[in-house]
């Protein structure tokens, strides 16, 4: 290229032009679905009309507003937050835990089939978890209850008591998603040299400290990274999950009610897209905004560990 | 880094991308092109469900009649698996692909939240074009489809809703072991009858039946129709507004019937009449049961039940449906419930019209387009009851859902369908009186957030007085508060005063 | 997964013998409780309608019925085809995905990549912003992605950012020597990325062929919003729509229309055990690739 003095981003593609061809389908591929497609979001700042589409006119801030003005918003935004901080932190934790234990399994057969089982749970739709769930908690005729009753207690009416809720949602999302979640942590310890763990048991240590001093420490990266993507996503809830099991169950409602489902009723509503955008343009920036702080402060304490 | 390179990287990508995609979504984008069989217009319906095997060749009938009777329409139904309809229907508007009809459920979503964002065009200026479809419906049906002054449907009138809110559906065989020979005329004997009727029932199937709404947002007008101050007419969808026969709009949950309401269904919870988890569950659940002849009387199921649950359980159920306190008048309380909207994306919005002129039209239209090819598709006895020839997977071979485009003269039965059930379908009132609100369609557009969150509030704070599953006067305070908190004074002012405006420009209501 | 030996010897002590059997304890106990549920969707798929509105979910239903698996598997039925679109749409897409993710992931990692970080935040960025569904139909309408199998494989599900955060972790993990000794021992750019690299990234690609695999096999977005053509139904989207006419059957009041008792319940359970089978076989096989060792042969050698 050019023997230009100052280096310029062009000549430094070309120097290492195998690895930006490398990057070049993916990078592609998001620019043309992801950030193509971003000016869309304009919508939020419009009155939309189908009539007139992307043109429709322009409103600023209003959109938001409605949003904003509302009786549920705090509610809604800290149930998400609630719901979402809970499940990140107790399922990483599992996740972390299933997979170190499967690590100290050698049985193969016993290994193959554990973990073949583990991830049947996620195959399961929450609608028909929904329908399981009811037969467990049903104040009539669920199976809980029946033993209760037939131990000589009160029936305890679940679906009506909030209280309940937090455990029982919590509970869910860790049977079902954690052989999931698991995998990516039991790939990254295989990563780990078996000569570290030899040597340590030559120096005497035991399991448990050759898991504290060695695995867990190895395993912080990626530990790191899988937490702040879902930090960037902390304001998203889980649709799927809530509506299938909670629905309409007013009793439950300020609690399980997050910002997905609000959305949802918002656009049944009024029929009215650019709302919606809105508020999805609140979750995102919001979300960004989270994620870029905890990536600075990991950066300075554990570059490793770090995103971007 | 260096600036200026990069800056310059930056804005020419930042410009491609705003024109590429600017050109992509494009509101009303470039149509697909016409048909291009001659000068046929397309005429594409979108409905919820799935097509019948033999779809082809009926519509292939459809389009052939068409064409003999002069009509330039050629006619295709687009069906949407119905979990994703709303989704997918959004979509299509939203990217300009065209369709010329959509279908409207006022009770699952009212007509304003669609003509108020421009999904489906006004119809105004092509009724008086096609007067034989015009005085198919009556001048209050058209006006159920009214939005800022203009029409936007064509209505669709499929079933009688004369009787909606005094009619009760029971067992009249579990009604007489229960010691009574009809439906009582007084509350308690009611309670009574439900009580005696559940062990009844718990012996026969060993199934719980249970009292329900038709859905949780519907009052409990059988109630209603016991006080002294009937007739009124609270709203289906929130039940905010109580409207009375002189015009006034009450709060209804700050009312005294609201008051009677929940002592009675608490009285009923109590005496396990109402199910401890009617908060939660699926609506279907309710219906699969009755199948089994569990059911107590209730203002919920169809009385075309029997033969299910003669399959069922093997029980010779009498099931019949009644006026409960019959000398009361009905309350007729609205007109179209569905309806047909042309969509803002249709290539020529009088195909709609010319289609439906065309369908309603005579019996013979109606059977083709609905039921398909006499002979192949169906076939008709001597009482004119029809037996549908079924397909390999056990559903028939054509068949286009009647309560979608359907028209009550018209509407065939197939003939294991009770004699009674037709009776219900096809009610016609001869002692009722309308609501002054029947032809008023409120606008929300002004009190979208209010709308939201008062729905919320009601489903969390409300319902479970309503179901009585806890005591009115412990949480009825709190409950209004948080109403009002989400705007209900806000809503009701905006109700009241579009209303007035409706009741000063048709007076002839308050008659 | 690591091998029964630690420095050759197998551990005797008795810490660690009780240990080890608490360990499996807790797994086995687990993995229990994950297949239990999962043993009565399967009974309960093969109830009766009638059982199940009886008797609730039972092990040991009233009464035994194969209604919902006719739905599926009747004569004429569209399911083995859509079953073979599945598997096609499934085998390209991860094929084709495991290899863009490797090379964006590789790049990333690599510490000759100035822009590395950018280029990780320019992928982070659509994690968490995204304009919906409208602007995505019509960008996979105007690709061509309509209507054909291409619409099954393209949007969505041809590359996920997270996989590629997982790939260029473990990379991130090889040591940098390995690079530099490989040059001098004359190995070119190719060489270096799909010889060397390519196989010691065994554990982390199966892991995203796992992900990718499941995320095609499970997905019937695509279909209902892309493709209006019978013959590229893949499994899901049928499935979702034969679940959807049966609720709809079931609301039917006038008349009777079709079955009596369409097996509305017993077919949710049913669509989950159809789904289920190859992917959940597909897991183990591919954890024989999760073996280790191969990095310090590597460096050494």
């Amino acid at each position: 290229m050019g023997k230009k003095k100052r280096s310029n981003p062009f000549s430094e593609l070309w120097k290492h032009k195998f690895l930006y061809l490398l990057v070049l389908p993916a990078a592609l591929y998001t620019f043309i679905f992801s950030y193509l497609t971003l000016p869309y979001m304009v919508i939020a700042f419009e009155k939309y009309n189908y009539k007139t589409g992307i043109r429709s006119p322009f409103v600023g801030l209003k959109n938001f507003e409605y949003f904003f003005k509302s009786s549920w918003a705090w509610t809604v935004t800290r149930n998400t937050l609630v719901i979402n901080v809970l499940f990140l932190l107790f399922g990483t934790a599992l996740a972390v835990v299933l997979a170190i234990l499967i690590n100290e399994i050698h049985r193969k057969k016993f290994l193959k089939v554990s973990q073949a089982f583990m991830l049947f749970p996620y195959f399961i739709s929450w609608v028909v978890v929904s329908y399981m769930l009811q037969g467990l908690l049903a104040t009539d005729g669920g199976l809980i209850n029946h033993i209760i009753e037939s131990l000589g207690g009160t029936r305890i009416n679940f679906y009506s008591n909030p209280k309940y809720w937090y455990p029982i949602l919590l509970l869910l999302n860790l049977w079902k998603n954690t052989g999931y979640s698991s995998i990516v942590y039991i790939s990254a310890i295989t990563a780990i040299d078996e000569g570290m763990y030899e040597a340590a048991y030559i120096d005497g240590a035991n399991r448990w400290k050759r898991i504290r001093y060695i695995t867990l420490p190895l395993l912080f990266p990626t530990i790191c990274i899988m937490v702040l993507m879902s930090i960037g996503r902390i304001f998203y809830g889980d649709f799927g999950m809530l509506y299938a099991i909670v629905r309409d169950n007013g009793s439950l409602m300020q609690i399980t009610e997050v910002i997905d489902t609000y959305v949802y009723r918002t656009f049944k509503n009024t029929g009215d897209p650019s709302l919606t955008m809105a508020i999805g343009l609140y979750q995102s920036i919001v979300g960004f905004i989270l994620v870029f702080t905890a990536n600075r402060i990991v950066k300075k304490k554990f570059p490793e560990g770090a995103l971007f | 880094m260096r600036t200026k390179g990069w800056k310059r990287l930056l804005s020419a990508t930042a410009a491609t991308s705003m024109a590429m995609s600017l050109a992509v979504c494009g509101g009303t984008g470039t149509m697909e092109a016409k048909a291009a069989s001659g000068e046929k217009h397309p005429c594409r319906i979108v409905q919820p469900g799935s097509l019948p095997s033999d779809y082809e060749t009926g519509i292939a009938a459809v389009n052939k009649k068409l064409e003999e009777d002069g009509v330039d329409i050629e006619v295709e139904v687009i069906r949407i698996p119905g979990d994703a309809y709303s989704e997918k229907v959004n979509l299509m508007l939203s990217t300009g692909e065209p369709f010329e009809i959509m279908h409207i459920m006022q009770d699952v979503r009212n007509i304003s939240s669609y003509a108020g964002v421009g999904s489906i065009i006004p119809v105004t200026d092509y009724i008086d074009k096609y007067p034989n479809l015009k005085e198919k419906f009556t001048d209050v049906e058209w006006s159920s489809t009214l939005y800022d002054g203009e029409y936007y449907a064509i209505p669709d009138a499929w079933r009688a809703l004369d009787h909606n809110v005094s009619f009760m559906v029971y067992r009249e065989d579990i009604l007489k072991q229960a010691g009574y020979d009809a439906l009582p005329e007084t509350v308690d004997e009611m309670i009574d009858v439900m009580k005696k009727s559940q062990d009844i029932i718990l012996e026969e199937s060993g199934i719980k039946a249970y009292h329900w709404f038709h859905a949780n947002q519907y009052p409990a007008n059988w109630l209603h129709r016991s006080y002294d101050t009937y007739p009124f007419y609270v709203d289906f969808d929130l039940g905010l507004t109580l409207v009375r026969q002189d015009g006034t709009v009450d709060s209804f949950y700050e009312s005294e019937e609201f008051k009677k309401d929940c002592e009675t269904y608490y009285e009923m919870y109590q005496a396990g009449l109402v199910n401890p988890d009617v908060l939660n569950l699926d609506s279907q659940a309710k219906y699969d049961d009755a199948n089994y002849g569990a059911f107590l009387p209730s203002q919920t199921f169809d009385s075309n039940i029997q033969n299910k649950i003669k399959e069922n359980i093997g029980v010779d159920a009498s099931v019949k449906w009644t006026r409960i306190f019959p000398e009361k008048p009905d309350l007729v309380y609205t007109f179209g419930q569905n309806m047909n909207a042309v969509s803002s994306t249709a290539e020529d919005p009088e195909t709609a019209f010319k289609f439906f002129d065309w369908l309603y039209a005579s019996q013979e239209n109606f059977d083709l387009f609905h039921y398909g090819v006499e002979g192949t598709h169906y076939t008709l006895n001597d009482a004119g009851r029809m037996t549908q020839t079924k397909g390999e997977d056990g559903n028939p071979l054509y068949f286009m859902d009647t309560w979608i485009t359907g028209y009550l003269p018209y509407q065939r039965y197939t003939e294991d369908v009770t004699e009674d059930y037709i009776d219900y379908d096809t009610y016609k009132s001869d002692n009722y009186v309308v609501t002054p609100a029947a032809g008023f369609v409120f606008d929300a557009t002004n009190v979208q957030t209010e709308l939201t969150n008062l729905e919320m509030e009601i489903i969390t704070s409300i319902y479970p007085i309503k179901m009585g599953l806890v005591p009115y006067e412990e949480n009825i305070d709190d409950a209004i508060a948080r109403l009002k908190a989400a705007g209900l004074d806000t809503y009701l002012e905006e109700y009241r005063s579009q209303f007035a405006k409706y009741l000063e420009e048709h007076p002839e209501v308050l008659g | 997964m690591a091998s029964g030996k630690i420095g050759g010897v197998k551990s005797h002590s008795i810490g660690e013998r009780i240990g080890s059997a608490a360990i499996h304890l807790i797994i086995g106990g687990y993995a229990l409780v994950c297949i239990v549920p999962f043993i009565l969707v399967l009974i309960v798929s093969f109830s009766s309608e009638k059982s199940i509105t009886l008797n609730g979910y039972s092990f040991v239903p009233m009464e035994w019925s194969v209604s919902a698996y006719r739905m599926l598997f009747f004569n004429g039925s569209s399911v083995p085809r859509a079953y073979m679109v599945t598997i096609c749409a499934t085998l390209i897409g991860t094929l084709i995905a495991s290899l863009i993710t490797f090379g964006a992931g590789y790049t990333l990692a690599n510490r000759h990549c100035k822009y590395r970080n950018g280029l990780a935040l320019y992928f982070y960025i659509p994690m968490v912003f995204s304009s919906g569904l409208v602007p995505w139909y019509m960008m996979s309408k105007n690709l061509g992605c309509y209507d054909n199998i291409w619409a099954l494989i393209v949007p969505s599900l041809m590359f996920s950012p997270f996989n590629m955060f997982l790939v260029r972790n473990f990379v991130r993990e090889i040591p940098e020597e390995l690079d530099d000794s490989a040059r001098i021992d004359g190995a070119g750019d190719i060489a270096i990325a799909f010889q060397i690299y390519f196989t010691l990234c065994k554990p982390v690609l199966a892991t995203i062929a796992l992900f990718y695999a499941i995320g095609y096999w499970n997905n019937y977005f695509n279909a209902v919003m892309l493709v209006n053509d019978p013959d590229y139904f893949n499994l899901q989207m049928l499935l979702f729509k034969i679940q959807s006419e049966i609720a709809s059957l079931s609301k039917m009041a006038v008349g009777t229309m079709g079955a009596v008792n369409p097996p509305k319940e017993s077919f949710k359970m049913a669509m989950s055990i159809v789904t289920i089978g190859p992917i959940v076989l597909l897991y183990p096989y591919l954890q024989k690739y999760f073996v280790k060792g191969m990095v310090v042969g590597a460096v050494k050698g």
